[in-house]
């Protein structure tokens, strides 16, 4: 069976080899050839290939002899060993070969398919493309401007689309200015607004004084970008003294004046430091100077006069919002200069009231009859900040937020008096004449009480409430647990949204009483009086995996209420 | 129901109501009156068709958005896409950028808002070299150019 193949002009050295321990393969293998092999180079090529007719000999064997060997285990002989291996060689390279050439394959693909993505064969007109862009503003992490430049930096076309797009070069944040100002260049900001067009733009900045009192704001260049880069929308404005932004409108408007009667910005932010009492005149100076003011937004707490100028032109606004201590009856003066208002916001910075305070008594009501929103922010505890709503007639009120404390702080609990007058004071907005009828939105935040039972008066006297939405909510859940679900005693009959957001994990709060109530009040509907819930949302501080397991047992129930066609959505945080 | 024609000759025949809210076919209807003639739709290809009636039916009997709002002048709030929108948009660019230019064509304001809003999410926090790799976009500016819109800009990266 031992069958060798000679090569031509050699003899096979181990022609018998006299051993017969085991049955051996007919060798492919020749004896050492004599050529000599570069590195690398396939030993076909240098040895076998060397010799045609050898070559021919194996390369006809090969494919009997391989198929021979693969159907067994045979012994090898070391030449053998070295053809095979030289084999399996030549096949790895020849499959890195085809790899390398899928590769390149895959690459022109994937070449040709860039070609046809459809931002860069244009597919998108210009308009579309600059509608995208002025999306990415908003959603930009950053600020306008890095977003624009970003764009710009994309490729020709889309530079070209931002050029051509004004509302991407109306916006202009110098963000905090602290003297000296490095790359603060005055006359490419100018450049960039110009691009705007007549779009109106915004400008805001803020100022620090530096320790020696000195105002960092680049008045006479701000001046000139006031007049020539305008028509100023929107400016919000930061300065440690209200005198510097006086100073400032007070050179623009003299410059303006050549040209124009007045300041058109109808949306403006005023911040000052709270220790430079001066500034609260300065407050009414400037604002002398926008008499198309729709929005005001103002941050400083400090006050050091009762007086408000009669002449204020706020007749027009729409929006105020306010971040002060001043006394209510301050407020209730500047809200009578303001007799427009659509939506009110005071955020009262968690700072105490002054316990003197001589609070404003019913003889002083304010009627803002346009009045949609009204939100009380930072209120201290049990502090008399909500009195405010009990000198507002607000008769077109539909969506009222009280927001207590700064989130995550503790806050005192208040007590039952306390919580009566907070009660007393929601409800007012109800009563005598300009009353609230249809108030539909109501989010009450981080109310230091104990019991949710305790806001049942005010729940019951707004049967208009559509959404109501309790977060970082502390207290027990027995406002639910005993609703009334029926006739006309029923809690909140014209109910569609609740969210009780943020339930701390330790306490009485058991969101199992509000999906009863949903429940009940479902199952109490009839044709007369339907159920008007849609949806309810919870979310519920749970770190341990045993709450986790229980609300997993509650999923039947959640889904009961989805038949029902009650949406209830349950988050553990 | 109304007769649509797509650019690979696909006719879908769709309630009124549904496709009303195109502004484009609302519009033709109320200038053409009825008639049994499809609309040309040279513009759409039926692949794209099909997810705009998707997109129309689930919105079907809701009222149309009132007017034109420039997302300029609109808040951070205006970037909220809804949920259903959002696995709507979840395809791949080439119809993403599709259904844009269709409800562009159709004039479906609320489905080009969605589709202009789903683009710019994909580019927040992207720096250019990153936008181009997303949308597959060449690099056209010489080194100079590049450097010269960098100057210009300067002061906007100093803040």
């Amino acid at each position: 069976m031992l069958s060798l193949l000679s090569c031509a002009g050699r003899q096979n050295p181990r022609a018998v080899s006299g051993r017969s321990l085991r049955y051996r393969a007919p060798s492919i293998a020749c004896a050492r050839w004599g050529g000599h092999r570069s590195l690398g180079q396939p030993l076909t090529t240098c040895m076998w290939h060397q010799n045609p007719l050898l070559s021919t000999s194996i390369s006809m064997l090969n494919g009997f002899r391989l198929a021979h060997f693969l159907d067994g285990n045979f012994d090898l002989e070391p030449i053998e060993i070295a053809f095979i291996k030289h084999e399996i060689e030549d096949r790895t390279a020849a499959i890195s070969g085809l790899r390398l050439e899928l590769q390149r394959l895959e690459s022109e693909r994937e070449n040709y398919s860039k070609l046809l993505a459809p931002l860069r064969r244009n597919a998108i007109p210009p308009e579309l493309l600059g509608q995208i862009f002025k999306f990415t503003l908003s959603t930009s992490d950053t600020t306008q401007e890095k977003q624009v430049n970003v764009l710009c930096l994309v490729c020709r076309r889309w530079r070209d689309v931002a050029l051509a797009t004004p509302s991407l070069w109306a916006s202009v944040d110098l963000g905090s200015i602290r003297a000296p100002v490095p790359g603060l260049n005055f006359e490419r900001i100018k450049t960039w607004l110009a691009r705007s067009g007549i779009v109106p733009k915004s400008l805001k900045f803020a100022g620090y004084h530096d320790s020696t009192n000195r105002c960092p704001i680049p008045t006479h260049e701000l001046v000139e970008l006031l007049v020539d880069g305008g028509p100023f929308g929107n400016l919000s404005l930061e300065c440690g003294d209200g005198a510097c932004l006086t100073d400032l409108f007070d050179q623009t408007y003299s410059a303006r004046t050549m040209n124009t009667t007045s300041l058109s910005t109808h949306s403006l932010n005023l911040v000052f430091e709270e220790y430079l009492s001066q500034s609260f005149t300065s407050i009414w100076t400037i604002l002398r100077r926008f008499p198309a003011l729709r929005r005001l937004s103002l941050d400083f707490p400090w006050y050091s006069s009762w007086i408000i100028p009669e002449d204020l032109p706020l007749a027009n606004l729409r929006s105020l919002a306010l971040a002060v201590d001043w006394p209510l009856r301050l407020l209730l003066r500047l809200f009578r200069r303001s007799p427009n208002l659509e939506t009110l916001v005071i955020d009262y910075k968690q700072l105490a009231r002054d316990p003197n305070e001589v609070l404003p008594t019913d003889d002083e009501q304010v009627l803002l009859p346009n009045l949609r929103t009204l939100e009380l922010r930072h209120m201290v505890s049990g502090s008399a900040d909500t009195r405010i709503l009990h000198t507002l007639r607000a008769p077109s009120l539909q969506s009222l937020e009280i927001r207590y404390g700064p989130d995550g702080d503790y806050l005192d609990e208040m007590n039952d008096v306390e919580v009566s007058d907070l009660n007393s004071n929601i409800i007012s907005l109800t009563q005598g004449p300009h009353r609230v009828t249809d108030l539909q939105h109501l989010v009450i935040q981080a109310l230091p009480i104990s019991s949710s039972e305790s806001l049942r008066p005010t729940l019951s006297a707004l049967p208009t409430l559509s959404h109501l939405t309790f977060d970082s909510f502390e207290a027990d859940s027995t406002l639910f647990e005993n609703a009334d679900y029926l006739g006309e005693s029923k809690l909140m009959p014209s109910l569609k949204i609740l969210k009780i957001l943020n339930v701390p994990e330790v306490g009485e709060f058991n969101y199992k009483d509000v999906l009863n109530f949903l429940m009940e009040r479902r199952e109490a509907a009839t044709e007369e009086a339907p159920d008007s819930v849609e949806e309810a949302e919870l979310t519920i501080a749970c770190e341990s995996k045993y709450e986790g397991m229980k609300l997993t047992k509650d999923k039947h129930f959640v889904g009961q209420l989805a038949k029902e066609g009650v949406k209830v959505n349950i988050t553990l945080v | 129901m109304v007769l649509l024609l797509t650019s690979d000759n696909e006719m879908f025949s769709v309630a009124e109501d549904v496709i009303k809210r195109s502004a484009y076919i609302k519009n033709m209807l109320e200038d053409v009156g009825e008639s049994d003639l499809p609309i040309p739709l040279p513009n759409v290809e039926s692949n794209v068709l099909v997810k705009i009636l998707e997109y129309c039916e689930h919105y079907r009997g809701e009222p149309l958005p009132a007017s034109d709002v420039d997302p300029a002048e609109i808040g951070d709030r205006s970037l909220d896409i809804a949920d259903w929108d959002q696995k709507y948009m979840a395809v791949d660019q080439e119809m993403l950028f599709e259904i844009i230019l269709a409800a562009n064509y159709l004039d479906i304001k609320s489905l080009l808002d969605v589709g202009c809003k789903t683009v710019a999410k994909m580019m927040k926090g992207k720096s250019s070299e990153e936008i181009r790799t997303l949308f597959n976009i060449a690099n056209d500016f010489t080194p100079e150019e590049e450097a010269q819109i960098r100057k210009e800009n300067a002061w906007a990266e100093c803040r």
